[in-house]
């Protein structure tokens, strides 16, 4: 009788209960179905470690060489303080190893305090990479087509090119339109290479001068399936003091030497199929003063552009869904001096072009296997700058043909 | 001299550029396919977010959501039989804000990419975005915040 009485309780308090929860609101429904809240959270202190790399087999056909190389091991190391205030790092190991008179590198590629404002602006603050073209932030080789990254991102944009600085980044809140903005250390003009580009002038984080600065900007439009950027960026390259300038009769000043830089990219992408469009242009209009100074040969202006298409040969696919095999053809075409300063001297093999064709295939997301060939075409060999050639140097060739095989993760 | 030609070339260029620019704005904003919910009349307690419907953009397919103080915005997209997802758009590689863009979300910090459904499109990140538990009633939906 009473174990009765106990399993009727029992079921009407089940009961009752049941019926309680038809009048929950849905917030307290919500609130009592949520496990996540009590483990989760987007303000915990939280470490993670990831990083990706790659590696390649080249062979140049006219110099008859063929090379492989441990390109690049990245460590990422990032730290979330709180919801407001992260870390973020990059440490690149290049060529696997570093020694005395190797070409091997470590270097810090990025490493910034990151200050979120709100959801859709944040303040970076240390060596963190600008706004400028597409590799420069995207640089993961699992995120762009072709062994090599473009050549324009390497030598005419100094890709992966970071410095030191504070950057305000952010959204409009009622239009997709990105913008940042930048103050950064300059150039290093003595550190310009004939054939290099602005490359050899960065500082790349190491006791930059910061008489001299940069100040840099970028607009991105998203609509649809396009993404538009604009970018610019303008900076001294004469870090030395006024004192040492006038006895070199050279500018000085923040913009002392000045660089210009001017970049716009487009971007498409629908299903399958992907195309990139980017164009730059450099001016650098005290190149006179440069080569004055420091013989480098600077010329006064260079530009580079490529377009690229694609296309993923397993798209729609549902056994290969996880997978991707994406052929392409880049071309791309630059000069590093398209205009040179009257102490300057005209280097034809600067003017060039390149056609890459190859595929890249992700046997999932994050590793990927590439092939391409690069069919490269440049201007005449000007002999007055080719000084002590090596008995054995080939004949300079207009043409050449060059297969790149490499892998590559991200993590 | 050179300098003075240089910024004459630049001022064409650039005046050229932010015309087109111009046009493509003008041309794509009342289409872009994102709208951005009324933020002041979402109410947070308990962290739970709780939106009128009328602050969502009729017809709209895609709303993105700032929640005042709340560290990451968030998309809402009406489905059928009047479900909605909600995607926290906190990239899955480094917790890193994301993006909105025409067809899916980006992150500038290591370039990850994700669709409109909040699938990996391009790694680093290997997760999908993080869906939020979401209650639609008749005139508000509740969102539960992590
Ligand atoms: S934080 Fe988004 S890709 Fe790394």
């Amino acid at each position: 009788m009473f174990k009765s009485f106990i399993a009727t309780a029992i079921l009407l308090l089940l009961f009752f209960c049941a019926n309680a929860q038809i009048v929950r609101t849905p917030a307290q429904q919500l609130l009592i179905t949520n496990e996540d809240s009590l483990n989760a959270g987007v303000s915990k202190s939280k470490t993670v470690l990831s990083g990706y790399g790659s590696a390649l087999y080249r062979r140049d056909f006219n110099a008859q060489q063929s090379t492989m190389n441990l390109e690049r091991v990245v460590l990422f190391v990032g730290h979330q303080f709180n919801e407001k205030i992260a870390f973020f790092s990059e440490l690149e190991i290049e060529n696997a190893k570093v020694t005395g008179g190797g070409d091997g590198e470590i270097a810090m590629e990025q490493a910034y305090l990151k200050f979120n404002l709100n959801a859709r602006k944040y303040i970076v603050a240390g060596l963190f990479i600008p706004r400028i073209g597409l590799i420069n932030e995207n640089h993961l080789p699992v995120n762009f087509n072709g062994v090599e990254r473009p050549i324009v991102e390497q030598i005419v944009i100094p890709s992966t090119w970071r410095e030191l600085g504070i950057g305000f980044y952010g959204r409009f809140k009622n239009k997709p339109l990105n913008y940042s903005i930048a103050i950064m250390n300059g150039l290093n003009s003595s550190g310009f290479e004939h054939g290099n580009g602005l490359r050899g002038g960065r500082f790349e984080g190491s006791n930059a001068t910061a008489n001299n600065l940069a100040v840099t900007g970028a607009l991105q439009y998203y609509y649809k399936n396009f993404i538009f950027q604009f970018s610019g960026y303008a900076g001294g390259s004469n870090g030395l003091t006024k004192r040492a300038s006038d006895s070199l009769n050279i500018d000085s000043g923040i913009f002392g030497l000045p660089v210009y830089m001017g970049e716009t990219n487009i971007q498409y992408s629908k299903n399958a199929f992907s195309a990139k469009a980017l164009f730059t242009y450099i001016n650098i209009t005290a190149a006179n003063q440069i080569n004055k100074t420091y013989s480098n040969n600077t010329a006064s202006s260079m530009y580079g552009g490529y377009g690229e298409i694609a296309y993923d040969l397993f798209y729609g696919k549902e056994k290969m869904k996880e997978q991707q095999l994406k052929i392409f053809s880049r071309y791309e075409m630059l000069d590093l001096n398209s205009s040179i300063a009257i102490n300057g001297i005209y280097d034809g093999t600067q003017k060039q072009s390149h056609l890459i064709l190859g595929f890249t295939y992700l046997p999932v997301k994050n590793v990927v296997i590439k092939a391409d060939v690069r069919l490269v075409h440049t201007g005449e060999e000007n002999p007055s700058l080719v000084i002590n050639p090596s008995r054995v140097r080939f004949p300079y060739n207009r043409t050449n043909q060059i297969f790149n095989l490499g892998i590559g993760y991200s993590f | 001299m050179e300098r003075r030609v240089f910024l004459k070339k630049s001022c064409k260029i650039c005046l050229l550029g932010t015309a087109g620019f111009a046009v493509v704005l003008e041309a794509c904003s009342p289409k872009a396919g994102i709208t951005l919910a009324d933020a002041k009349s979402v109410i947070v307690k308990d962290s739970i977010a709780t939106v009128p419907l009328s602050a969502l953009k009729n017809n709209s397919p895609l709303t993105i959501l700032t929640i005042p103080k709340y560290p990451y915005e968030i998309a809402i997209e009406k489905m059928e039989n009047n479900n909605y997802r909600t995607l926290l758009l906190m990239c899955t590689h480094y917790e890193n804000q994301l993006i909105p863009t025409g067809n899916g979300y980006t992150c500038s910090a290591h370039g990850s990419k994700f669709t409109k459904e909040g699938k990996v499109l391009n790694g680093p990140a290997a997760l999908p975005l993080k869906e939020l538990k979401t209650i639609v009633s008749e005139t508000n939906l509740f969102i539960q915040l992590i």
